[in-house]
């Protein structure tokens, strides 16, 4: 684990990594455990019919009497991508930022390795842990899903956690670019979390308003979740469009961090 | 000629209205043990990040083991070593970690001569970081920054906080690669810290470089403060107008004495009476400045 760069920063954040994915886990599984009393449950449907077309919007859009809808709204409209999200946004920004701030990347700048590789082997460090936690999510939730014996086929699962482990791309490349660019933790937790947070707001209230659906196609939380995160999912176009704009972060936070005083 | 190991010219950096450094021309051999001096403050760190391209000039240049410092800043690392003066090191790991590290970014180290190091430094690879002192995590530095053995070896304040018999070994193994023919050069502000290693001394103040001499030639120039009592009260005029000797002032049986250069003057006036206690004060880097400030003006 000390081999490369990009391995020590995988080490760096494993311990914590597994506190988090053992509280995605229990969300997951307690969600799970959930949904054969509410299948069954006659109430349910009929709130769900009940509700205004808008307000349904606002709960993810989706269906709540279907599987593929409960699992849409209740993990994907808003608790898993805050989960994951954060944890995005804190290993962006503690990983060029917050190593700068503590002092420790003078001396790891002073090997032999050119800054921006340095800053790019970090940055997909901490991608890579996102994918990881996504993927033993999806895996969880494929697993309880079946054990139930709900009605989601593993092609949805997967296309629901494609869409979150890219928005947590984001949020990561987000708060990796500006730490990098500016050598401020906080500066880059608040970049994280105000984009996150706009991204959410665009992506659920602009829906809801007439003549704001341009503002809610805009949002990057839209691109990975579209009206139903099961159903639908990114798509290509989400896919791409959550992709284009990671890699477009990071190539700008790391142009800047070469061009920059270090440490000052 | 063959190329200086580090060789400044007219390097500058200023943060807005601070000039860090202003216009730094200097040149250092390879085989050579450079101190770079100055109190707090002066130049010296920001001087140290700049030729490791962690900051960039505002203006000059400089150029390292014949290498452009900005261009070519991976080359030169791969062949110098670098102890940062706030050194900061991952709390995580272990001294051996880190080490295990930093040697596989350089792909890979002598371990038989970097173990070597860690004993004669006195090193505990086992223990984690986070549980050291900072005298013992300088020891982790220090190895760091010698175990792929540099042609130039860059040291921010190395000595601070070590104890006694650390610099000791700490300065001989300076002077050893040093003889093998890589360059040191050590920032400190103490020039007690870094004389009996250093071939040459520069110091800055104020971000400009004042002078650059052989420690011999300084401590000619160097002020000193002593202490001397006697048994009994001892005549003011037998220490008035003596060579080299200034500030005098006799109160009873202590004598209190400015010496420039040599003290031989003093300690043959002071040898007519019975003394009780000699005491000098460290050679500070202030005083030396001042003895220059003094011949220049
Ligand atoms: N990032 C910075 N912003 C503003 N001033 C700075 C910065 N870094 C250093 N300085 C100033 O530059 C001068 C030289 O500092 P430094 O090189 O750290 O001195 P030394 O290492 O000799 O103690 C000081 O006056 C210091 O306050
Ligand atoms: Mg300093």
């Amino acid at each position: 684990m000390l081999g490369s760069v990009f391995t020590k920063t995988l080490r760096d954040q494993r311990r914590s990594v597994i506190g988090w994915l053992l509280g995605i886990v229990l969300l997951i599984a307690y969600v799970v455990a959930f949904w054969p009393s509410m299948e069954r449950s006659p109430a349910l449907t009929q709130i769900t019919e009940e509700l205004p077309e808008a307000l349904r919007a606002f709960v993810g859009g989706a269906d709540l009497t279907t599987a593929r809808g409960f699992f849409s709204t209740q993990l994907f409209a808003f608790m898993l991508p805050v989960l994951v999200g954060i944890l995005a946004v804190g290993k962006g920004a503690a990983t060029v930022a917050g190593e700068e701030e503590r002092g420790d990347l003078d001396l790891l700048l002073a090997q032999p390795v050119p800054r921006w590789r340095v800053a790019l082997e970090k940055a997909a460090a901490v991608l890579a842990t996102i994918a990881a936690v996504v993927a033993v999510s999806c895996a969880v939730l494929w697993t309880g899903i079946a054990v139930i014996g709900a009605d989601v086929t593993a092609a949805e699962v997967a296309r629901g956690m494609v869409g979150l482990g890219l928005l947590g791309w984001l949020l990561a490349a987000v708060a990796l670019a500006v730490g990098a660019a500016t050598g401020h933790r906080g500066t880059a937790v608040a970049a994280g979390a105000v984009v996150g947070l706009l991204a959410y707001l665009a992506s659920t209230f602009a829906r809801l308003a007439n003549g704001l659906g341009w503002l809610a196609a805009a949002s990057p939380w839209t691109w990975a979740f579209r009206g139903d995160a099961l159903g639908e999912g990114p798509g290509a176009s989400g896919v791409a469009g959550l992709v284009v704009l990671t890699a477009a972060l990071l190539a700008a936070g790391i142009w800047r961090f070469t061009e920059r005083d270090v440490g000052v | 000629m063959t190329d200086a190991a580090v060789n400044i010219d007219r390097l500058s950096k200023r943060y807005g209205a601070v000039r860090a450094l202003t216009d730094l021309t200097l040149r250092v051999e390879s085989g050579e043990v450079f101190g770079f001096l100055g109190p707090n403050g002066a130049g010296k760190t920001t001087t140290i990040r700049l030729l490791l391209d962690l900051i960039r000039p505002t203006a000059g240049r400089a150029e390292l083991l014949g290498m452009d410092s900005r261009r070519d800043a991976v080359a030169i690392r791969r062949r110098t070593g670098y102890l940062p003066s706030e050194l900061a090191l991952d709390p995580r790991l272990t001294a051996g970690e880190l080490l295990d590290y930093y040697g596989h970014l350089r792909g890979g180290v002598d371990t038989a001569w970097r173990d070597g190091l860690v004993d004669r430094i006195g090193l505990d690879p086992s223990r984690r970081l986070r549980t050291l002192s900072t005298g013992n995590r300088k020891k982790a530095g220090i190895v760091q920054a010698f175990m792929h053995r540099p042609d130039l070896v860059i040291l921010d304040e190395p000595t601070s906080g070590l104890d006694p018999l650390v610099q000791r070994a700490f300065l001989d193994l300076v002077r050893e690669v040093a003889a093998g023919g890589a360059c040191v050069f050590l920032s400190s502000h103490v020039l007690t810290e870094v004389e009996d290693a250093a071939d040459r001394v520069g110091i800055i103040r104020a971000g400009e470089l004042v002078t650059v001499d052989t420690v011999a030639a300084l401590t000619r120039q160097a002020v000193r403060h002593l202490v001397l009592r006697f048994t009994g009260p001892v005549p003011a005029e037998a220490f008035a107008g003596l060579d080299g000797v200034s500030d005098v002032t006799v109160d009873g049986a202590l004598v209190d004495a400015t010496v420039t250069g040599s003290p031989d003057a003093l300690v043959k006036a002071a040898a007519r009476f019975e003394l009780a206690d000699l005491s000098p004060r460290d050679t500070e880097l202030e005083d030396v400045f001042l003895a220059f400030y003094r011949e220049a003006s």
